[in-house]
């Protein structure tokens, strides 16, 4: 079996009464790309923060290239790429002096690749990020996540800041070319035809429980139905009730 | 809620309950005050209100702002926008633009009215202000009339709402300034002001329609041809050197700035002063300065507190953002960023004030007063002293501006909301309560530095913070925040500057009035240390969160920030209790408007149908009649003798006796006139023999009644006497016994005379035995004193042959300190050596037994 990058077991969190993450136990090899699936509030973000090292287990460990992300961020954090689902880049920086400032953490940064990336995303060096529309914006982070040719991308929510071309096109081929470099992608998302289309493997998150886990071609199997294998939004439906079906954000 | 005016009505009441519960806690502070203090509510003279109003007043002018930000929906916009604050997603209400600009006017201009209404009740009547009761109400409808118009108007360019709005408010205020210089009467106030009202109205109605409709004019061409000429300025830079220059630069960018910048707009108004100042004013020119350099301080407290938010977006507003917390850094790192950014905007700020003062000096030619000032303190002092205490001063300035800009930071970086606004509340009332309980608060330091218990104060003090860096730093080196090695190079340098403060302060600080173990606690309590490691501990706590408790109800919010403003109170409180315990009196009278308090002892042998002598006994400066009792024994040998012996208590915080010219002396001399008169009416009191005898302070009072009562007090004492008067002052020429001891070596006030150690400013005292020939002078005595060795260390000096038999005698004790020789020893440290070679109280009763008031 290949090395894992992602190492979670018995992970639980609860904020106040509400219970995030139900003893979550997951283990994610090298070299795939993984869909995080499940309702907002499923629980998503707050696994993915915990893979940050944004929040302190409550019980259970987290481990990430086999270390802590809590105890060394420093050693977790300059092998991740990472956009947040809020996409909080600050305001008042130009989108040059972002990138100069973000190179000067990440000793693998890769100039004519930032500079490839910026070009494709149509960002120019001058303008300030505040002037950015939401799509820019998303693609400037996704810029910062990717220039240093991170081990492990980490894509929280993506689809809720990108345009449909950058998802289909350039996202999509991104996260292949990551994938056959032997380098490990990690995205959540609502949208489950995004998914399906994109990742290898998909782990489905309800109510703070994974309640399915594999490979995508596998999972389809395991659904088959007669000769028409089912679609994920099918299978979510079977697996978690319709009620509980995610949609469209409203 | 079926209106729209119902609705408005509830937006804007929303959220603003704190204001309502900071006001309440504000007058409990000021109740406990009025009950402490019952006198700060009375006038201290006839004229003018009594000091406490300011301290009333401040919390309605605070609120008059809250209420300019609430009703123009200035908190929740931004007011350099060009765009209007009012909030656009009341553009799609289906409601007229007329009720959209007239209901916040409407509820502005009834909670402006209930606000002037509340303060006339509370505030003018009971303390009896002078103020007009209707007008100034209309002035603040119209204000926040004006306020609300220009808010709502989008502009053309960004921050020009903030200057149209200056100006136009402040030509308003001009307006009503000129007014009532020149005494225009209220009707016609009101005749220009109400007028208004409907102008502004229909101002906003046109500026919200224009918000409405999307219309934003668009000045912006000009800026961007400038910004053309900024863009061909050749901006290439290379990478970072390392991620914490990177960082730091980000720090300095995202609020570095902000210190220098304010600074900037500062600096020319303050220096204006200056210009109107010319040198024929020295002291105003100096004050100018003084004031200046202590801007960037209070402008770094000011700063630090706006810099805790750092992200309006996130849902939790003061947690750490994502961006900064994915920032591969250790939390160490960070905060080291934090520090070093705060020191570049520190340095930036200073230099502007450094090219400022100069060139302000030069161009109103005012440097005359500096140097003059510079010289003479050369001459006193020498000028290797004056150069190192300049650098020494500017270094604790720059400290100082550093300082205020990160020693709160740890607040802000736990990220904790009622933690980061307890901070703000707790400096805050701090603050306020400097104001009426300063003299108080220094009483009890006086008394603390008397009754040495000043000694366990800077031991816990020290033992405090070092055992609190202790805990943080075992908390850090546990959770591998900061390397082992990095805690000892830290804790070691941190002892090395305060060793080397405390040697060069040993060596600037030459007054014998600050013991030396005080200037160790300012050495240790000055260099930070404590809180700035506590920094990374709360932004490892923030940025790794740990398992939230259950949510905190508002209940406990407010219980925990009310603990935490009221703690100053408990504080002080608490160590009042020691004072009211030692501070012990027995009576008060009403003198001169003031309640006036005394200790007195009636010996038990005392009978109604025998006349008995009475002994009053003054206290020193900042002491008080329990400390005077304890240290003279005047009440034992009453006890033993069979007199009444009284001590009054002087006046203000510390207590003390107003020897000047001012107005205080002579309500001093009233009083101790008619608490002669209270224990005359109530005890059978000798009136020939009625004595008067004080410490320092004390004694120079008594100086002051042997001139003014000299027909009801038939002899005094003086031990270790502060004459603040000068001899010419006594115009009574009467001769008055006077038996008077003091030490060679008593260094607050020389037996040779000169300047006061405590106020060489203010007081140049004569020589002892000087004064003493005056004295002899006056009573008309021979000009050859007799002169005898009573003691190994003390020597007697007898004026004899005086009018009505009026000895005048010196006690010289040698070596001894500014104490009451054979009394209770009082620190040795602040007043030097207590001899034992002659019992004071013992020789002066005997003295005063043989000098009763002739005629009498």
């Amino acid at each position: 079996m290949r090395e894992a990058v992602i190492d979670v077991s018995a992970l639980t969190r609860r904020f106040g009464g509400l219970t995030a993450l139900d003893s979550v136990s997951l283990v994610l090899p090298r070299g795939a790309v993984y869909g995080l699936v499940g309702a907002n509030g499923a629980g998503k973000t707050t696994l993915i923060r915990h893979l940050l090292g944004l929040l302190r287990p409550e019980s259970g460990t987290v481990r990430v290239f086999g270390l802590d992300p809590v105890a060394d961020p420093v050693g977790v954090l300059s092998r991740i790429g990472y956009l947040s689902e809020e996409n909080d880049l600050p305001g008042w920086m130009r989108v040059d002096e972002l990138i100069r400032y973000t190179r000067a953490f990440y000793p693998a940064w890769d100039d004519g690749y930032a500079e490839e990336l910026r070009q494709t995303f149509a960002l120019e060096p001058a303008a300030k990020v505040k002037t950015l529309s939401k799509g820019q914006k998303a693609r400037a982070g996704l810029l910062l996540a990717l220039a240093h040719r991170p081990e492990l991308l980490v894509l929280d929510e993506p689809s809720s800041g990108l345009d449909p071309i950058v998802r289909r096109d350039i996202l999509g081929a991104v996260l292949r070319t990551i994938a056959h470099e032997g380098r490990t992608v990690l995205f959540s998302s609502h949208l489950l035809e995004e998914v399906e289309q994109v990742a290898d493997h998909v782990t489905m998150i309800h109510q703070g429980r994974i309640v399915l886990t594999g490979p995508l071609a596998a999972i389809k199997e395991a659904h088959r139905a007669g000769e028409r294998l089912p679609s994920l939004d099918e299978i979510f439906v079977t697996r978690v009730g319709s009620a509980a079906a995610p949609g469209p954000e409203v | 809620m079926r209106s729209a005016a119902g609705a408005i009505g509830w937006e804007l009441r929303q959220g603003h309950g704190w204001v309502l519960i900071a006001l309440a806690g504000y007058a409990l502070v000021l109740g406990a005050v009025k009950i402490l203090l019952p006198g700060a509510w009375e006038p201290a003279t006839t004229e003018g209100p009594p000091e406490i109003a300011p301290w009333v007043m401040v919390p309605f002018s605070t609120i008059f702002l809250h209420f300019l930000a609430v009703f123009s929906f200035g908190l929740g916009g931004d007011l350099a926008a060009r765009q209007s604050i009012y909030p656009a997603r009341l553009f799609t209400l289906p409601v007229t633009t007329a009720a959209l600009a007239f209901w916040p006017m409407l509820y502005g201009a009834l909670a402006m009215a209930s606000l002037w209404l509340a303060t006339v009740l509370l505030a003018v009547l009971p303390l009896g202000l002078d103020l007009p009761l209707l007008w100034p109400g209309v002035l603040a409808v119209v204000f926040l009339a004006w306020t609300q118009a220009l808010m709502w108007r989008p502009y053309g360019l960004k921050g020009l709402r903030v200057i149209v709005a200056v100006l136009w408010l402040t030509t308003l205020d001009a307006i009503v300034l000129l007014a009532l210089h020149y005494e225009v009467p209220g009707r016609w106030m009101v005749a220009f002001l109400a007028p208004q009202l409907p102008l502004a109205y229909f101002a906003a109605r046109l500026a919200v329609a224009r918000a409405r409709r999307g219309e934003v004019p668009d000045g912006r061409g000009i800026l961007a041809r400038l910004g053309k000429l900024a863009e061909a300025l050749p901006r290439r830079r290379g990478p970072f050197p390392s991620p914490a220059a990177a960082q730091t630069w980000f720090e300095w960018r995202r609020q570095g700035w902000r210190l220098p910048a304010s600074m900037a707009l500062l600096l020319p108004f303050e220096l204006a002063l200056l210009f109107v100042a010319s040198s024929e004013r020295p002291g105003f020119v100096l004050y100018t300065l003084l004031g200046v350099l202590l801007t960037p301080p209070l402008m770094a407290a000011f700063a630090a507190t706006t810099v805790s938010t750092s992200s309006p977006e996130e849902r939790d507003a003061w947690g750490v953002s994502p961006f900064d917390a994915t920032r591969p850094s250790t939390s160490a790192a960070l905060v080291g960023a934090q520090l070093k950014g705060a020191m570049w905007s520190t340095l930036a700020a200073w230099l502007l004030v450094l090219i400022a003062i100069p060139l302000a000096l030069t161009g109103s030619a005012t440097w005359q007063p500096v140097i003059e000032r510079t010289g003479q303190w050369i001459e006193a002092e020498g000028t290797l002293r004056v150069v190192a205490s300049l650098v020494l001063v500017f270094l604790a300035l720059l400290g100082w501006t550093w300082k205020q800009l990160v020693q709160n930071r740890h607040l802000g970086l736990t990220g904790r909301e009622w933690l980061i606004k307890a901070g703000i509340f707790f400096t805050l009332s701090c603050f306020i309560l400097i104001g009426p309980l300063g003299g108080w608060i220094l009483s009890l330091l006086v008394m603390a530095m008397a009754t040495d218990a000043s000694r366990w104060i800077a031991a816990g003090l020290i033992g405090l913070k070092v055992s609190i860096a202790a805990w943080i730093a075992t908390r850090l080196h546990r959770q591998r925040l900061v390397s082992a090695r990095t805690l000892v190079t830290v804790a070691a340098g941190w002892l090395v500057v305060v060793l080397a403060l405390y040697r060069l302060l040993d060596w600037l600080v030459t007054t014998p009035l600050l013991p030396r173990y005080l200037l160790a606690l300012v050495a240790v309590l000055a260099i930070p240390l404590a809180r700035l490691s506590a920094a990374p501990l709360a932004l490892a706590g923030n940025r790794h969160r740990r398992p939230a408790r259950p949510a905190m109800k508002t209940g406990k919010w407010v219980l925990r920030a009310v603990l935490v403003i009221g703690l100053p109170v408990v504080a002080i409180l608490g160590a009042s209790v020691p004072f009211f315990f030692l501070d012990r009196t027995t009576g008060a009278i009403v003198s001169s408007g003031e309640k006036r308090e005394y200790l007195l002892h009636v010996p038990s042998s005392y009978d109604r149908a025998r006349p008995v002598p009475l002994v009053i006994s003054l206290h020193g400066g900042g002491s008080w009649p329990a400390y005077l009792e304890n240290t003279s024994r005047w009440s034992e040998l009453a006890e033993e003798q069979g007199f009444l012996v009284v001590y009054p208590a002087g006046s203000d915080a510390p207590k003390s006796w107003h020897v000047g010219r001012g107005a205080g002396l002579m309500d001093d001399v009233r009083f101790l006139s008619e608490l002669i008169d209270t224990l005359e009416a109530a005890y059978n009191i000798d009136p020939a023999r009625i004595y008067a005898n004080g410490l320092s302070n004390g004694a120079g009072m008594t100086f002051v009644l042997s001139c003014t009562l000299s027909d009801r007090i038939a002899a005094v004492g003086m031990v270790a006497a502060a004459h603040s008067l000068p001899w010419s002052w006594c115009k009574d020429e009467r001769p008055v016994p006077m038996i008077a001891f003091h030490g060679t070596a008593d260094a607050l006030t020389s037996y040779h005379g000169g300047r006061s150690p405590a106020f060489p400013q203010r007081m140049i005292l004569p020589s002892i035995p000087t004064w003493t020939a005056n004295w002899a002078r006056r009573n008309r005595c021979g000009t050859s004193p007799v002169e005898s060795v009573v003691a190994a260390d003390v020597t007697r000096l007898e004026y004899t042959g005086c009018a009505d038999d009026a000895a005048v005698v010196l006690y010289t004790v040698q070596g001894g300190g500014h104490t009451w020789p054979g009394g209770r020893p009082m620190p040795e440290w602040l007043t030097g050596v207590t001899s034992n070679g002659v019992d004071a109280t013992r020789q002066m009763w005997a003295f005063f037994r043989e000098h009763p008031l002739p005629g009498k």
